[in-house]
């Protein structure tokens, strides 16, 4: 960063040789854990109350383990504190401690059957920002397989708690029927595995001998970068386009000086995180439809298909491909399902920068990678896991406040990935494990669309650490997050036009 | 095969008065990128020198933002306000403590800023790393956006006002043919038809305008249309720009010269806009007046509208000599309330045939009306339909 380097390019053209500048190659090993089946093998039919027995089964161990651990051993006037199996097994005045999942029972929340019963009438109203009522009519509960108890007391209220996350509490049963709870405990964060452990792993089966291949060895290299970056809310219109062409000229490096193109060349891969598309699948109310079938027209409807904004983010992806790897997560508004988890965007989106997605059926990750909403993978060995915002965005409405660092990391510390999802979150009806709880802790957890950047780190009681990062929209911000693969340190730019108005 | 890169950017900038950014100017040169920031900065100093805003250069400034990023900072140190969040029992033990340490995130700025802007931007920089020419332009844009086709309404607008202006024009013949020239070329400058709508709005006296140029930066051509009609002589021989220079920067350096002509078509399109509204107004006032008077004046109008037989010839001369010009417009402003009205004027209207009618519609209103005239009475009850 010499000062002669700020105006190097304020002078006249001379003989310099420019070199091409590499970019450091990125080492990507995604997991495949939220693909559904395919075609006939997908259903919709099975209720999703297995989802929380299963959750349940899941998490309860975990957390009856932690509980033992700071409970068992507290002794009370002689006696010690007793564990109860199930719900209903607790009684009246005596100190004992239960597992079980967390239920909220919220009158602000909607209701499925309020919506059967009420709703064919009048056209919906909005959606509520917080489910929290003012005036304090919600109500905690905890409920396993035998039943359900009202939770009281001063822990719930210093705490985050949601719908479907599983905790342990201890206190005991008062006149009311109440549960008072003194302490509380959550799964926390699980096993973490070491850096490249998975890619070491696969290269021991591969080459029957305890020695990692030389190929793989050479894939390590120092000193990359990711780039991260959510909500570029491409609409196709004309205006939004000139920071998304910053944004797209700097990660080619033909922006700005030599030294940033050096630094640039360190970026190994991208990762779009959600909301690429603004209003990507408008979805109209029960009135809006009974309008658009009178006008209902045999095949393509340019009237009511916008093809500019796909269009333009092919155009984008494009553009970059050529120079960079990217991941991308569908997001809220991209033309996904809707459900979590959000299965990839469908290459004929993208008529151009398909070619750079894997031939379908080969088990090879893509240069371009359309990967699911929720999504977990290896990059630079740390493993990442990230989604396009909906299960934070979900939790706010929950709890009080605005921390989204704090949602993310209670997410971690539930080990729940979406712990609303059956309930306001809309998700697939898991019938043989619940996809969403975490068994193994990431190295950085990114959460897509949401109002600010931020980040922070985060530990286990093992020792873990979790780089967790908020990325902000894009289009609002204009901001890009770069995390350093060596130290995990993030940094972010910051594109904008000056005076733009 | 690459041409000179200063006939090119001559031709594209100063002829054609195209935008051509350090990338576009790489790919038809196939040259680096960095050597095409330096091209584009060697050519930006030359002109200047020979003609001081003859080009526009925007920039890109790249480095350490002075301003810390407040939200990405401070968003989890917040927590100390509600600590109810922070200190849940579970994780306190684990909370990390090195927010402090992470006090600023380090942040990058990359940013577009216009020539004049540049010293501003520059000041906002702790550090700089960069700095290079992002584009060249005939003048400074409002918003770059020359890349993309132009959304379809722009169009739309454009060709309104050409028509507008070029039925209203002949003022100035050798206007023309530089209209013509310059709108295709800058075309794709989207920003342009935002401030019109402006323009519409505040619609003040053409004369008026003219000597506020300076306030209303947008309508700024006043002294550029005459210099326009200069380069309209020009363009037929050889390339304006140079030529209209020095006048256009006396008056602002930021106009595109292309809107010097747009301005007059504004003018145009706000006085004819401002007499419509006028007589709107005046028709609505007028209106009252009659409710009130309930004479027979009014009924005229809202026969024209409702009777189409006998009367309307008669009623149709006053009306006319009455409001000048663009009748229908008005009319269809007042439409709706019109219908409703109507009914209880047509009793009115029954005024000037006979005195006898007149007492019906006193006594009842618009029903009677309806049982009264029986040949209409179709059309009633339809608009009957529409009011209950």
């Amino acid at each position: 960063m010499a000062d002669q380097d700020v105006d190097a390019l304020l002078q006249a053209p001379s003989n310099d040789e420019y070199p091409t500048i590499d970019r450091i190659p990125s080492s990507y090993n995604p997991l495949h854990s939220f693909d559904l089946a395919k075609g006939d093998q997908k259903h919709y039919q099975q209720q999703y109350g297995d989802m929380y027995f299963l959750r349940l089964a899941k998490l309860k161990p975990a957390v009856e383990e932690i509980a033992a651990e700071a409970w068992g051993e507290i002794e009370t006037a002689g006696e010690s504190i007793r564990r109860v199996d199930r719900v209903l097994d607790v009684r009246q005045g005596e100190l004992c401690w239960v597992a079980g999942t967390i239920y909220m029972d919220m009158p602000l929340k909607p209701n499925i059957l309020d919506d059967i019963s009420k709703d064919h009438w009048i056209s919906a109203p909005p959606p509520r920002e917080k489910y929290i009522s003012p005036s304090g009519q919600d109500q905690i509960m905890l409920e396993d397989e035998s039943g359900r108890l009202r939770l009281i007391g001063t822990p719930l209220q210093i705490s985050t708690v949601v719908t479907g996350c599983i905790m342990a509490v201890m206190g005991t049963e008062n006149a009311n029927g109440d549960f008072e709870i003194i302490d509380m405990k959550v799964p926390d964060l699980p096993r973490q595995p070491q850096r490249w452990e998975r890619d070491e792993a696969s290269a021991v089966l591969a080459n029957g001998n305890g020695k990692s291949s030389k190929k793989e060895q050479k894939e390590r290299r120092e000193g990359s970068k990711v780039a991260i970056v959510s909500g570029l809310g491409i609409s196709g219109d004309e205006g939004d386009t000139l920071t998304l062409d910053l944004l797209m000229e700097y990660l080619l490096g033909e922006a700005c000086g030599q030294s940033t193109q050096q630094e640039i060349g360190n970026i190994s891969r991208l990762i779009i995180a959600g909301n690429s598309i603004s209003e990507g699948t408008p979805l109209y109310s029960r009135d809006e439809l009974s309008d658009k079938k009178t006008s209902k027209k045999y095949g393509y409807d340019s009237a009511a298909y916008n093809p500019a904004p796909t269009q333009r983010l092919d155009d984008f992806l494009a553009t970059l491909l050529p120079s960079i790897p990217i991941t991308m997560l569908p997001g809220e508004g991209d033309p996904a399902n809707i459900s979590l988890p959000q299965q990839p965007i469908h290459p004929a989106m993208f008529p151009r920068s398909r070619n750079y997605s894997p031939m379908p059926g080969s088990t090879e990750p893509g240069w371009f990678d359309s990967v699911t909403n929720p999504w977990e993978g290896d990059i630079e060995g740390w493993r990442m896991m990230g989604n396009g915002g909906q299960p934070i965005d979900d939790v706010f409405k929950y709890v009080e406040g605005e921390e989204r660092l704090n949602m993310m990391e209670n997410l971690l510390r539930w080990r729940c990935g979406a712990p609303t999802a059956p309930d306001t979150l809309w998700c697939y009806p898991f019938q043989d494990k619940d996809q969403f709880v975490i068994e193994e802790c990431p190295h950085v957890y990114f959460v897509g669309s949401q109002p600010t950047f931020e980040t922070t780190v985060i530990e286990g009681p093992t020792g873990q650490t979790v780089r967790l990062i908020a990325v902000p929209k894009f289009k609002e911000t204009g901001e890009m997050v770069l995390l350093d693969i060596d130290t995990l340190e993030v940094e972010s730019v910051i594109f904008k036009v000056f005076n733009d108005s | 095969m690459a041409p000179d890169p200063k006939t090119f950017l001559a031709a594209s900038v100063l002829n054609d008065g195209k935008i051509v950014s350090y990338r576009s100017l790489s790919r038809e040169l196939k040259v680096h990128s960095n050597v095409a920031k330096k091209m584009l900065y060697d050519f930006h100093q030359r002109q200047t020198s020979k003609k001081p805003g003859s080009v526009h250069a925007t920039f890109l400034v790249d480095g350490v933002s002075k301003v810390t990023n407040e939200p990405s900072v401070n968003g989890h140190q917040k927590d100390g306000e509600d600590m109810h969040m922070q200190s849940s029992p579970y994780m306190n033990s684990s909370m990390p403590q090195e927010e402090n340490e992470e006090d600023r995130i380090p942040t990058r700025s990359i940013v577009l800023a216009r020539e004049e802007d540049l010293e501003v931007v520059k000041s906002e920089f702790e550090q700089l790393h960069s700095i290079h020419i992002y584009s060249l332009g005939p003048s400074s844009v409002q918003r770059r956006s020359g890349r993309r086709p132009p959304a379809p309404t722009v169009p739309a607008v454009r060709s309104k006002e050409l028509a507008s202006s070029r039925s209203q024009e002949p003022k100035n013949p050798s206007t023309k043919s530089t209209l013509s020239s310059d709108r295709p070329s800058s075309s794709g400058k989207a920003g342009r038809a935002t401030p019109q709508p402006d323009s519409k709005l505040s619609s003040k006296p053409a004369t008026l305008k003219r000597e506020q140029s300076d306030i209303f930066k947008s309508f700024s051509k006043p002294k550029t249309k005459s210099k326009r009609e200069d380069t309209g002589s020009f363009t037929g021989a050889s390339p304006a720009p140079s030529a209209a220079q020095p006048d256009k920067k006396t008056v602002h350096e930021d106009e595109p010269m292309k809107d010097a002509s747009e301005d007059e078509q504004v003018d145009d399109f706000i006085t004819e806009h401002k007499t419509s509204s006028k007589q709107g107004k005046s028709h609505s006032e007028r209106a009252a007046e009659l409710r009130k008077m309930m004479d027979e004046e009014d009924e005229e109008m809202e026969d024209t509208a409702n009777e189409p037989s006998q009367e309307s010839a008669p009623i149709d001369a006053p009306t006319s000599q009455k409001e000048a010009s663009p009748e229908p417009a008005v009319v269809v402003t007042g439409g709706r309330r019109r219908g409703r009205r109507k009914v209880m004027k047509k009793k009115t209207i029954k005024d000037d045939e006979g005195y006898l009618d007149s007492f019906y519609t006193i006594t009842s209103p618009w029903r009677a009306s309806i049982l009264t005239s029986s040949p209409y009475s179709h059309k009633r009850k339809a608009s009957m339909g529409i009011l209950l």
